[in-house]
């Protein structure tokens, strides 16, 4: 019996050194970091891209873009984020009627298993890297210091109706071979206004960004291996919808390598 | 734990040959423990007969593509769900483990599972003073509003912790337990590091006032969960607390149990990152006198969704646990729109009163009659929302709000009234009227609110003796969501061993003419002693299950099923 409550009073001794490491955050949370790095086009500056799953009536989605744009606020270029609406969430009503879904971000929707909204993914393209909101911020902060040899460059413009775009992806240190690759784009386009479900409020003239409008690839990607000159050039063309404003939208290029991990990416808004 | 996991899509056959050797593990570990036991404690002599328990379960399922249903089919054709638990206990010691298999996981529960393993093992002392246990293990405090780590295979949950539980009585009437510990995760553990404390007092064991008819016990609470904060762009808290504190009351047929908790600044995936503190307190006040009882009951509680990983979603690793203050439904079709506790924030009361009529009285009848009313709302929490600190970033505590304040959001209503009857010898009744109000837009985000009148008639007769038929109807009238249902059931028993049951749910109302399905079952059993065998074949609509609370989605499903178990 003695021993016992020996035993015991030791033990809720520590426990009380454990309660006292009771953490009361007081005031403003919020960290002022800036790591925007450099903006030079095509260089091997990492750029993460966050892949955000929503849909405009998913009342909590817009807690996601508020967290989205903190996070290019901090790491200015070298966050890419881009939406893809799907699921339920986004189906269209008379309340809600833009469709934002596309077969390329339906099928990565399936292939990723994404059910919960909003969802984002980085750092690679299996069901396992989609993140809650919650953890956005620290899978970026862990993904842009994850250093890579590949740079993407993309020249884009606009003839007779059509977005023009070409991509080149060199290796720059070819003595570090890059294996399994494939190489996905997408057009996305921003300041979109429709209704947005926002905590249980309908907001009529929501301001949408970073909307994948089309897939130039599947979701699946276009495999590729790299020429003598460790670089490899994709063009990829595509009709303006009616439905899209060209002086809105952009081209997003990225590259996975083994194991479907994303080891680049890049943007370029469509001049 | 790591090392006992296969992760597998493999077929059922090379699944039995994993199992075996997997098996085989198993009884050599507990051989190991039982001889080291026996050699160990082989003094004591009064206890030194040590002995096996356990059970098994398997639950398995194919799926058909069914197009009219919208059923998909699963690729394996079959899935399954299986665990047995074994234990040895000699004297004041008890080891114990459970295996278990998903190979893969049935439809509707995480597939986070497929695979096989050992997650849940165990060592435990148990003196009359001092219990340990090294390991896995459950525990509650109190209601479970500061901890409750358990498992619940129908909804795919198993929040046990791993790591070290200590209980002791100091003195007659005090109870202290103290526990430090990772939750698991699948067949893994979550980030968080858990440390929990509980102690209660029952007065009047404690100061030996037996006589007194007054029985008050006091208890209190206190966990702590760390995480470290790897965030760039928020100062996140990684120790947060949870404290609690609760009171029980009882004279005779009257009781009143109540609990209060409050939680510090918790940011996580459910509030959004939320830095306000929550708080919560739950009430029940019961009568009984004679053949007469009564219930009332009140809930509030804002932001009080505690986990060991602020990311956390889902069912996963849920640290407390706030039932759900409406009426548990057994029926199908009384419980298709249910309700779960949300926990960021609701306001609930309820009130049940039973009263049983005496039999051979005008209204009781020869065999007396059984009459229950239920009444339940839940409302939202009165908020005010806090102003944006710039365009981008909200507040860090989004909203204020008063402790017991009431919105106007009307989540759920509930009314029921029961009554049971046996109106002879040999048949017996029972028939439910029921409302039921419920906010799929506020909760799940769609459809609005859903409004439903329901009937449930059940009789069963005893045709001969150990030969009885149970027959059962069921209507569900909302001009919401899939419009009207009937259910009618009908179940042969043959005491003790065989059933057969035919069950058919037929959605009548519903407003597309090409979805008017029927949604058929039929099933059969078999039970001997403590083993009981049971296959089926049928229909399974997409539907909602919850258990105190707590639910998860099922998928629309066709195909046969099987279930197996068993107790030694």
């Amino acid at each position: 019996m003695k021993t016992n409550t020996i035993l015991l009073t030791i033990l809720i001794a520590l426990l009380g050194i454990g309660f006292n490491a009771c953490d009361k955050i007081e005031g403003n949370p919020y960290e002022t970091i800036q790591d925007t790095g450099t903006t030079i086009d095509g260089d091997t500056v990492k750029r993460v891209l966050l892949i955000e799953f929503t849909g405009h009536r998913c009342t909590n989605c817009p807690q996601a873009h508020q967290q989205l744009q903190i996070l290019s606020e901090t790491y200015g270029e070298r966050i890419i984020p881009i939406a893809i609406h799907s699921g339920y969430y986004s189906d269209t009503t008379t309340t809600y009627p833009t469709n934002y879904t596309t077969p390329f971000g339906d099928n990565l929707t399936t292939l990723l298993n994404i059910d919960l909204y909003p969802r984002g993914v980085v750092g690679s393209l299996n069901k396992d890297a989609q993140k809650p909101l919650a953890e956005w911020a620290e899978a970026v902060a862990i993904e842009k210091d994850i250093p890579t040899t590949m740079a993407i460059n993309i020249e884009s413009s606009i003839e007779n109706n059509t977005v023009i775009s070409k991509a080149t992806i060199t290796n720059t240190k070819p003595e570090i071979a890059l294996n399994d690759l494939k190489l996905y784009a997408v057009l996305v386009e921003d300041s979109v206004v429709s209704a947005q479900l926002n905590n249980g409020q309908l907001i009529t003239d929501y301001v949408h960004n970073h909307v994948v409008r089309h897939g130039f690839t599947s979701h699946l990607g276009e495999p590729f291996v790299l020429n003598s000159e460790s670089k490899f050039i994709y063009n990829f063309p595509v009709a303006i919808h009616s439905s899209w404003r060209a002086k809105k939208l952009s081209v997003v290029v990225f590259v996975t390598s083994e194991e479907n991990k994303i080891i680049q990416a890049a943007y370029k808004h469509i001049e | 734990m790591a090392n006992y996991i296969v992760k597998s899509n493999l077929r059922p056959f090379i699944f039995l040959t994993h199992s075996l050797k997997i098996m085989r593990k198993i009884v050599y570990s507990l051989a190991l423990v039982s001889i080291a036991f026996s050699s160990l404690f082989s003094q004591e002599e009064d206890e030194k007969k040590g002995h096996f328990s356990g059970n098994f379960q398997i639950d398995a399922q194919t799926y058909m593509e069914d197009t009219i249903t919208g059923a998909d089919k699963a690729p394996e054709i079959m899935l399954m769900n299986s665990y047995a638990n074994l234990r040895y206990t000699y004297g004041k010691l008890t080891a114990g483990l459970r295996f278990e298999s998903y190979l893969n996981t049935l439809q509707g529960i995480s597939n986070a599972y497929d695979g096989t393993g050992i997650p849940y093992k165990f060592f435990n002392y148990k003196s009359d003073e001092l219990e340990f246990t090294v390991g896995n293990f459950y525990e509650q405090f109190g209601s479970g509003m500061s901890l409750r780590a358990y498992e619940d295979k129908t909804l795919g949950i198993d929040n046990a912790f791993e790591g070290v539980l200590v209980r002791h009585n100091p003195h007659k009437g005090i109870y202290l337990k103290g526990l430090v510990g990772k939750q698991r995760l699948f067949f893994d553990l979550g980030p968080g590091i858990v440390r929990g404390a509980d102690a209660e007092i029952q007065l009047n064991e404690a100061f030996k006032l037996d006589s007194v008819e007054t029985q008050i016990t006091l208890g209190g609470s206190f966990v702590s969960r760390y995480q470290a904060d790897r965030n760039p762009i928020l100062k996140l808290p990684e120790n947060v607390a949870i404290m609690a504190t609760r009171l029980s009351v009882q004279r005779g047929g009257f009781s009143i149990v109540s609990e209060y908790g409050y939680k510090i600044n918790d940011p996580s995936a459910d509030n959004l990152n939320n830095y306000q503190p929550g708080q919560a307190i739950m009430s029940d006040i019961s009568f009984t006198k004679g053949t007469f009882g009564m219930v009332v009951g009140g809930k509030w509680l804002n932001n009080m969704s505690f986990r060991s990983s602020r990311s956390a979603q889902n069912n996963d690793l849920m640290l407390n646990y706030l039932p759900a203050i409406s009426k548990n439904h057994i029926y199908s079709l009384p419980a298709m729109y249910p309700y779960a506790t949300q926990l960021n924030g609701e306001a609930g009361i309820k009130a049940e009163i039973f009263y049983r009529l005496k039999p051979k009285t005008l209204l009781g009848g020869k065999y007396g009659t059984l009459i229950t009313l239920n009444y339940s709302r839940v409302q939202t929490i009165d908020t005010t929302n806090l102003p944006m600190l710039d365009s981008i970033r909200p507040h860090w505590n989004r909203y204020e709000t008063s402790f017991l304040s009431i919105g106007d959001e009307r989540l759920y209503e509930d009314i029921s009234i029961d009554i049971q009857k046996k109106l002879s010898k040999r048949v017996k009744s029972f028939f439910s009227l029921q409302y039921s109000a419920y906010n799929r837009q506020y909760i799940e985000g769609k459809d609005g609110m859903i409004e439903a009148f329901i009937f449930v008639g059940d009789m069963t007769f005893s045709l001969k003796p150990k030969h009885a038929l149970r027959a059962e109807l069921q209507f569900l009238s909302t001009k919401q969501d899939y419009g009207d249902w009937v259910t009618a059931a009908l179940e042969y028993t043959v005491s003790p061993h065989w059933f057969v049951a035919l069950v058919d749910q037929y959605n009548f109302g519903n407003s597309d003419s090409d979805k008017q399905l029927h949604y058929y079952m039929v099933r059969t059993g078999y039970t001997k002693g403590a083993n009981r065998i049971q296959i089926g074949y049928g229909r399974q609509r997409q539907g909602v299950i919850c258990i105190g609370g707590v639910c998860r989605m099922v998928p629309a499903s066709t195909g046969f099923n099987i279930s197996i178990s068993s107790t030694f």
